[in-house]
């Protein structure tokens, strides 16, 4: 192969070297394939509005973890707690209401982690904490996330189908005694944490498209709840690789690009999936039962 | 009171307030404690899977059914009707362990399977019919113990057993509202359980899907399980062993030819009710309707 066919021979900036592009793509891929797995939760849940609104109360523990040199992950998923604890209590106020306390917890987190940015004497980069840096990955950043996959993964293969049953059908779910009430508690927490280490990667405004993409681009063309958890997963990696590929040979911010890459491969999947099921595609393949008709 | 199942408590004699005696007789009880398949779990000897004695069931202390007494002997199907209101669905929840008598007792020997008449897994979800079926499996497994290979095995013969082995890989979301029915049957048989509590399965399908669903409903009766279906059709209530009347109390416990009486019909329907003239036979209700909410009241 030419040296003007390879590339990395392409890529723009000299600093560029393979070290941080390694890195990125490891931490990219460990990130990924949490949050494509807790995407169907997020979405079984019916909360993406909520865990929005968690990402941007993510700032203030970036910011404290960016101003002492903490792992950014750690400093989110502290902030997610913190932000849960106040929401839960916002969600009381008998005036609020919900949409309004989550959206008023949001914005103040939002606002204490702009102060804290500012007041950060490290020169910190406030448009990392928004927007991401996955080329400032660290190795404590890799292991946090290989920890939070590891969590993620243990947590779905133990009980991923009580989660999806609680979620899918909670009034049969109850009535046959499955703890629904845990259930949705440990959806939450497991969202959470995908949201968090997104966050330290993407950065806290374009964490959930890391969670929810991945999930919607499979929904359209998933046949199973198997196959589906395993694709998620899959889609978010080949999105994130594409889109940090993408954004060094474009030259574009990387966490903006990897976010811009995934909801485009979402958009295709819906157009592909609108097709198929006109073309009849997932129609099951029907055993003759006599007088049955479909439902209309 | 609440409900108590029998394995927690001394099982009393057997009542049967209404007198009837048990019609049918003994059926061998299919062992399901492998998780092999559709059977239920072997019920012991004859003892009635449910009992319900001197009951009233309602909601926030408010008294919406009365005076309610029966039992459901394994291999025995009992069709609960009455109008809309009248407690059918209460009932079934108290059946289920969702809601505690106000006053009397209730108890089962097992957790029943049971199929809310507004249970439906979400069409956003991508679920097979087999997904569906292995839920059922769930009821039996703590949190953190996800199904093994015989529960699968379990799944797979519970498809089979109501004909949708060859759908088990299509979308549930894509299934006609027959073969919905028939997953959400295939999932409650999946459950293990010797009691099945249905609150009218029938709703949603056509009257050919309805006529299967009842065949193999009631053909679940040979292998041991207890059935409790809430039905409005009268039809289909005449061919259960025992029909339960009920609007607001229990009018009649009894088998279908002493239960499902013009008078008796009258009385728990009201206008509601169609009855053919001449033979006074009732043999069709008012249509059925669906709830929300919590149950009947």
């Amino acid at each position: 192969m030419s040296a003007t066919c390879d590339p990395v021979a392409a890529l723009p900036a000299a600093s560029l070297v393979a070290q941080p592009l390694a890195a990125a793509g490891l931490e990219l891929a460990l990130v990924a394939a949490t949050a494509g797995a807790a995407g169907w939760l997020a979405l079984g849940q019916r909360t993406v509005f909520a865990a929005e609104s968690a990402s941007h109360g993510l700032l203030p523990g970036l910011a404290l973890a960016a101003a002492i040199g903490a792992p950014l992950a750690a400093g989110a998923v502290a902030s997610a707690l913190v932000f849960a604890l106040v929401l839960l209590v916002a969600l009381r106020a008998p005036a609020a209401g919900r949409g309004p306390a989550i959206a008023a917890t949001a914005t103040f987190f939002l606002a204490v982690g702009a102060l804290a940015t500012q007041a950060s004497a490290s020169g910190l980069r406030p448009e990392r904490l928004l927007f991401g840096d996955p080329l400032a990955t660290t190795t404590a950043d890799i292991f946090l996330a290989a920890a939070a996959l590891a969590a993620t993964a243990a947590v779905l293969a133990r009980a991923g189908r009580h989660l999806v049953a609680a979620l899918a059908d909670a009034r049969w779910a109850h009535a046959a005694g499955i703890a629904v009430g845990r259930l949705r508690l440990l959806s939450l927490a497991v969202t959470l944490l995908a949201v968090s280490v997104a966050a330290s990667t993407v950065g806290g405004v374009l964490a959930l498209v890391l969670v929810v993409a991945p999930a919607v681009t499979v929904h359209p063309l998933a046949r199973g709840l198997r196959r589906a958890l395993w694709a998620a997963p899959a889609v978010a990696i080949v999105g994130s690789w594409s889109g940090l590929a993408l954004a060094w040979m474009l030259d574009t911010a990387t966490g903006a690009t990897v976010a811009a890459t995934l909801v485009a491969m979402a958009a295709v999947s819906a157009a592909c999936g609108s097709a198929a099921r006109q073309r009849g595609a997932f129609a099951p393949r029907r055993r003759k039962l006599a007088g049955e008709q479909g439902e209309p | 009171m609440t409900a108590v199942p029998a394995s927690r408590c001394p099982r009393p004699a057997a009542a049967n307030d209404t007198g009837a005696s048990a019609a049918r007789p003994p059926t061998p009880a299919a062992a399901r404690a492998d998780a092999s398949g559709s059977a239920a779990a072997a019920p012991s000897h004859r003892q009635p899977l449910v009992e319900v004695a001197a009951a009233t069931f309602g909601y926030a202390g408010r008294p919406v059914l009365r005076d309610v007494s029966f039992t459901v002997e394994p291999g025995s199907a009992v069709a609960v009707i009455g109008p809309n209101g009248s407690g059918k669905s209460t009932l079934l929840r108290a059946l289920a362990g969702e809601l505690a008598p106000l006053a009397g007792t209730v108890r089962t020997t097992h957790r029943p399977a049971y199929l809310p008449q507004d249970s439906r897994p979400r069409s956003d979800i991508p679920l097979s019919a087999f997904d569906v079926a292995l839920m059922g499996t769930l009821a039996r497994r703590s949190l953190w113990r996800p199904p093994r290979r015989g529960d699968r095995r379990a799944a797979h013969a519970a498809l089979a057993a109501v004909g949708l082995a060859e759908l088990r890989d299509a979308p549930f979301a894509a299934l006609s509202g027959g073969q919905k029915q028939r997953v959400l049957l295939a999932r409650a048989l999946a459950q293990g359980s010797p009691l099945l509590v249905l609150d009218e399965p029938f709703a949603a399908v056509d009257a050919a899907a309805a006529g299967e669903l009842e065949e193999l409903l009631l053909s679940l009766r040979e292998q041991g399980h207890g059935l409790v279906v809430a039905t409005h059709d009268l039809a289909s209530a005449r061919r259960f062993d025992r029909v339960l009347c009920l609007n607001g109390r229990q009018l009649a416990f009894d088998r279908p030819e002493r239960a499902l009486t013009a008078t008796t019909l009258a009385a728990t329907f009201g206008r509601e009710a169609l009855v053919i003239e001449g033979s006074g036979r009732a043999v069709a209700a008012a249509a059925p309707h669906r709830h929300s909410g919590h149950g009947e009241r």
